[in-house]
């Protein structure tokens, strides 16, 4: 990848589904740039394409048309399987339901991404715990993801995101699951281990707090993405 | 590596998925491979004792009826001198020390077997003994097994004529094979054993040692032999004899995989639900880079796992499967076939081999499709389940429709392979795989059809056990395809035994029609091969109160078609009631006693494909002589086959064949059971006999039919058994993932009685499916046995007789065994705490 060259960059994306014999477009024409260490944060209504968005950025689904380029890499001219490993590379996921695995314990689940690639020697333990420190779980390391809370598993999560140090994280709603207060914690977590690491980020939220740290706010509305009304959204009910 | 561990922790977190999967594959393997060994134990236990008899001889002489005069051996001597050549007498006795087990009798020159049989030397018998008194030698092994010495004197029964001999030597075989093979031969001099058998100056055979490439010593040896008299290859006996069986053999161990096919639902229901409860799970490891080569490895690797260790366990519970089954069959075998004594079970490397490919082999097969599913789960992690069954109901109808592809394919199959046993059964298998891919569509118009009723009977709790069965169809659609496969299984092989059974009984009815049968006893039922003794034929033939007697004789005929089974008959008035021909015509009889033809029986004219008008050529005493088919006529005794002459045609071209048998009609006036007791009490100084009312002889009859489908029955039992367990799986495995569900009911006010109730319901309504499904699979499944895979083993033309009581009984069994299976899931569910339930992600 190029210096100065965008982490994300999205053209003219459309991608529509059909439903029982009727087509609903739901991106027409998606045009975005993200830059290292940016911080952007995505609104929009239920419905209005935001996972959608993600998921064709991160190569898990792929567009009707258009482009997308991640650190100098067009997905649209990879194989399901070089996308796949392009993803294990240099992608980073938090969910909002978490998606730990539940087989294996806190510590495994950190371990997972540093082992699929290939990484997974006495430094990428030593990594693993590092990252689990930072989260503060490393007292947990044996435990099993349905025996912590919910913001426990997020942090597990957040770590695992992290630890083979990604180009990019895509969070969806990562504290829709969680009360205020441990939203709000987690969300510490995220952003000061984000800043450290000047990793790039791309999250779609309705937390006022990340409105607040983010570098840039974009909205979807119609299919397109446009920079939010920041005003009206943070007074938004 | 952390995939494996997800593995491996997956499967042990569900131990009772893991558990059951892996009985699933264990009792499928264990059918296969009991089959295979007791297949294979009885045939090596016939081809050792082969062995040991034939010795190193290349060749024989056997004469026209089985038998040769012992000049023919006298001549040959004298006139090729350096022959190795040694005479045989055979037959068979039974020890009383030895728990009456029996033994193959070979009675030899034991100053010249030596040359042929290296157990038969000098060295290993006291030819003092064996030459001066009525003596035998027998494996030292076998004498201390029977705690007899040499020395003793000891009972034995030849055809109902009990004998005292001494056991002049015991013989310590030099090798391993010839120990084996003399577990179950003794040796005698030759005449004792012309006089145990009642062959007066005949042999059986003579052997000879013929060098490799001598054609041309071996052209003159064969132009001094008189008429009748021919040279064959030893082994073509052996094989001849070996082939017997091959029919036997290839339906059962096609049986035996039916077990298989069933555990690859099981399997392939287990590998289904751990992919469909584990999409989420797929899709995460999806999102977080694993490709779908990896997916493909992790699942097929979980299925490795189970089909290893489900192999495992098969193969040991095979082995001991191996040790009863291998009586079933033994018997079966010297029943109808030939006799042969198995002393220790084979477990070759074969079986293990086989054994091991078809259960991981299997497993990987029925994991394939969910393995290939896994691959195909969407990464977007946001997927449910309901969009899996969404897509399973979409599926359904395309299965349905290639169904119809399948049963066309099917037909094909069945249609071009006119005489190949082994494609028959492809054509089943297709047939099974047509109504498994017709199924899923079949259940869910069934639940539409179900629910109103249900609904009427147990109101909202019927209608939702209805639901749940079409809703959850990835789970049970496999496992009511699995259960309605076994119970057609059923179906099929109960209906086929039955319709054959009403053959059976219909052919006694008409072909034993006499009042009173006499037979000596004989080591193979079928063949009925020990001679009366002449005295105790006259003795029959002046017995008061008789009407009529009709004998019967049973010989060994050499033909252009191999050697074959011969029955020489003395047609009367009651002969055209007994033997039923497919071309009715009177004149047959009458040109069976005139001219020099013959009839031939239904398997004999499918098996060598001879029919009316045909010419069997014969070695009859004066050479080859063509003998014209005059008609075909049902036999359902023997799937070999035979020859039938008329006495007065087979006397004419051969010496009498003596009489094997004998059917008596007795007089109006007199009682049968007083000729009974006369005819007992006048031969008992010859000769124990078998002397039976028609009655007795009919039921006789029936129970060595009923022994021959013992194995089949235990095969079924077995196949269900696996069908279970698939069902047990299947709503163990719905009771994980319904949890949840189950819970928000339970939350919602349902009592554990109702759930339970629900549960229940919902497995009954799965076992009825089954069952009503099971019905037209198992109806074309018993048509195919009967009408196709019968006629192509065996020759037989059955009737085709479904009783409504074989149908009602598999039907109930289905609903009773989903019940039983439904018992432990359905407590469970209703002892699941909701708040556990619903606090689980």
């Amino acid at each position: 990848m190029q210096d100065g060259q965008p982490i994300v960059s999205v053209k003219s994306l459309t991608k529509s589904f059909s439903e029982g014999g009727t087509t609903r477009t739901v991106l027409s024409g998606v045009d975005l740039q993200i830059e290292r260490g940016e911080l952007v944060v995505m609104l929009g209504r239920s419905g209005a394409g935001k996972s959608t968005l993600l998921n064709l950025i991160s190569g898990l689904d792929v567009p009707d048309s258009g482009t997308v380029t991640l650190g100098g890499t067009e997905l649209g001219g990879l194989s399901e399987r070089a996308r796949t490993l392009y993803r294990r590379r240099h992608l980073g996921f938090v969910f909002q339901s978490f998606n730990l695995i539940p087989t294996l314990t806190v510590f495994e689940n950190v371990m997972l991404p540093l082992e699929l690639n290939g990484r997974a020697d006495d430094s990428g333990e030593a990594r693993a715990m590092t990252y689990l420190e930072k989260v503060g779980l490393a007292d947990r390391r044996d435990s099993y993801p349905d025996r912590l809370s919910g913001g426990e598993q997020q942090r597990v999560a957040i770590a695992r995101a992290l630890v083979h140090e990604p180009l990019l994280i895509l969070a969806d709603e990562p504290t829709g699951n969680l009360d205020f207060r441990t939203g709000q914690a987690v969300m510490e977590v995220y952003l000061e281990l984000i800043r450290e690491q000047d990793t790039t980020m791309l999250i779609v939220t309705h937390d006022m707090d990340f409105l607040d740290r983010a570098d840039r706010l974009l909205e979807m509305r119609d299919g397109k993405v446009r920079d939010a009304d920041v005003v009206e959204n943070r007074r938004a009910p | 590596m952390l995939t494996a561990r997800i593995s491996r922790r997956y499967l042990l977190r569900h131990p009772w998925l893991l558990l059951l999967s892996v009985v699933g594959v264990a009792v499928g393997v264990a059918v296969v491979v009991a089959i295979d060994i007791a297949n294979s134990s009885s045939s090596k236990a016939f081809s050792l004792s082969a062995d040991a008899v034939a010795g190193s001889a290349t060749h024989q002489i056997v004469g026209p009826d089985g038998t040769i005069s012992d000049s023919v051996y006298t001549k040959l001597v004298l006139s090729t001198p350096g022959v190795i050549a040694a005479p045989v007498v055979e037959g068979y006795l039974r020890i009383a020390e030895c728990e009456r087990r029996v033994f193959q009798v070979m009675g030899i020159d034991p100053l010249r077997d030596g040359e042929v049989r290296g157990y038969t030397g000098e060295g290993s018998i006291d030819l003092a003994a064996m030459l001066t008194r009525p003596a035998i030698a027998l494996s030292a092994d076998v004498a201390a097994d029977c705690g007899i010495t040499a020395g003793d004197w000891i009972r034995v029964d030849v055809g109902g004529v009990d004998a005292k001999l001494l056991v002049a030597s015991l013989i310590e075989p030099d090798d391993e094979r010839s120990a084996a093979a003399l577990e179950t031969v003794v040796v005698a001099d030759i005449s004792t054993a012309q006089e145990l058998f009642s062959l007066e100056r005949s042999l059986s055979r003579v052997d000879l040692v013929v060098p490799e490439g001598d054609d041309l010593g071996l052209e003159r040896l064969t132009s001094s032999l008189p008429s009748g008299v021919v040279v064959k290859r030893s082994d073509a006996r052996t094989e001849t004899l070996a082939q017997m069986t091959r029919a036997f053999d290839v339906n059962l161990r096609a049986l035996s995989l039916l077990a298989l096919v069933v555990g690859m639902f099981l399997i392939y229901n287990s590998m289904t639900f751990s992919v469909v409860q584990r999409r989420p799970l797929i899709g995460r490891l999806r999102a977080l880079g694993m490709t779908r080569r990896e997916i493909f490895a992790l699942v097929s690797g979980e299925a490795a796992v189970i089909g290893v260790a489900g192999t495992l366990v098969g193969m040991v519970l095979g082995v001991s499967l191996a040790t009863v089954l291998v009586d079933l069959v033994t018997r079966t075998i010297n029943d109808l076939y030939f006799a042969v004594t198995v002393s220790e079970i084979d477990i070759g490397f074969e079986s293990i081999a086989k054994g091991v490919g078809l259960g991981v082999g299997v497993t990987l097969l029925a994991a394939l499709r969910p393995a290939w599913e896994a691959t195909a789960v969407p990464v977007t992690v946001t997927l449910q389940r309901s969009a899996a069954e969404s897509t399973a109901h979409r599926f359904a109808g395309r299965f349905a429709i290639a169904s119809v592809g399948i049963a066309v394919c099917a037909g094909a199959v069945l249609y071009a392979t006119e005489r190949s046993i082994v494609l028959s059964y492809v054509g089943l298998l297709l047939v099974i795989l047509a109504f498994v891919a017709a199924a899923p569509a079949l259940v869910l118009v069934g639940t539409r059809i179900l629910r109103p009723i249900l609904h009427r009977m147990f109101g909202v709790i019927g209608t939702m056990a209805s639901n749940a069965v079409g809703v959850s169809l990835t789970r049970t659609g496999v496992a009511i395809a699995a259960l309605m496969v076994a119970v057609s299984a059923t179906i099929g092989v109960g209906v086929m035994v039955g319709s054959f059974r009403t053959t059976v009984v219909q052919w006694l009815g008409y072909s034993l029609q006499a009042d009173i049968y006499i037979q000596a006893p004989s080591v193979v039922v079928r063949k009925g091969d020990t001679l009366l003794r002449p005295d105790a034929v006259a003795a029959v033939r002046n017995t008061s109160g008789v009407r009529e007697i009709y004998t019967v004789a049973t010989v060994d005929a050499e033909t252009n078609l191999g050697s074959v089974d011969a029955v020489v008959i003395e047609p009367g008035p009651m002969t055209p009631e007994t033997f039923v021909l497919k071309e009715e015509r009177d004149e047959v009889w009458e040109e069976l006693v005139e001219r020099d033809v013959i009839i031939v029986s239904e398997p004999f004219s499918f098996r060598y494909g001879v029919n009316r008008g045909d010419d069997v050529i014969v070695q009859t005493e004066s050479g080859p002589r063509p003998f014209n088919v005059a008609g075909v006529y049902y036999d359902y005794g023997s799937d070999l086959g035979a020859i039938l002459y008329s006495r007065a045609v087979y006397e004419r071209h051969f010496s009498d064949p003596g009489v094997n048998g004998m059917a008596l009609y007795v007089d109006d006036s007199t009682s049968v059971e007083s000729v009974i007791e006369d005819v007992r009490r006048s031969t008992s100084e010859f000769q124990e006999l078998y002397i039976q009312s028609n009655r007795s002889l009919r039921s006789r009859s029936l129970e060595i039919f009923d022994r021959t489908f013992v194995v089949t029955g235990v095969l079924r039992l077995l196949t269900i058994v696996v069908a279970f367990i698939g069902v047990l799986s299947a709503l163990m495995a719905l009771q994980l993932e319904k949890s949840r569900e189950l819970a928000v009911m339970r939350a919602n006010g349902m009592t554990p009685g109702q759930l339970w109730g629900f549960v229940t319901l919902q497995t009954a309504v799965m076992g009825l499916l089954a069952g009503l499904l099971a019905v037209p699979l198992g109806l074309s499944l018993a048509a195919l046995l009967v009408f196709v895979i019968n006629k192509r083993s065996f020759g037989w033309t059955l009737q085709f007789e479904p009783t409504p009581e074989a149908v009602g009984v598999a039907i109930l069994l289905a609903v009773l065994a989903a019940l039983i299976a439904g018992l432990y899931p359905a407590w469970k569910m209703s002892q699941t705490r909701p708040s556990e339930a619903l606090r689980r992600e």
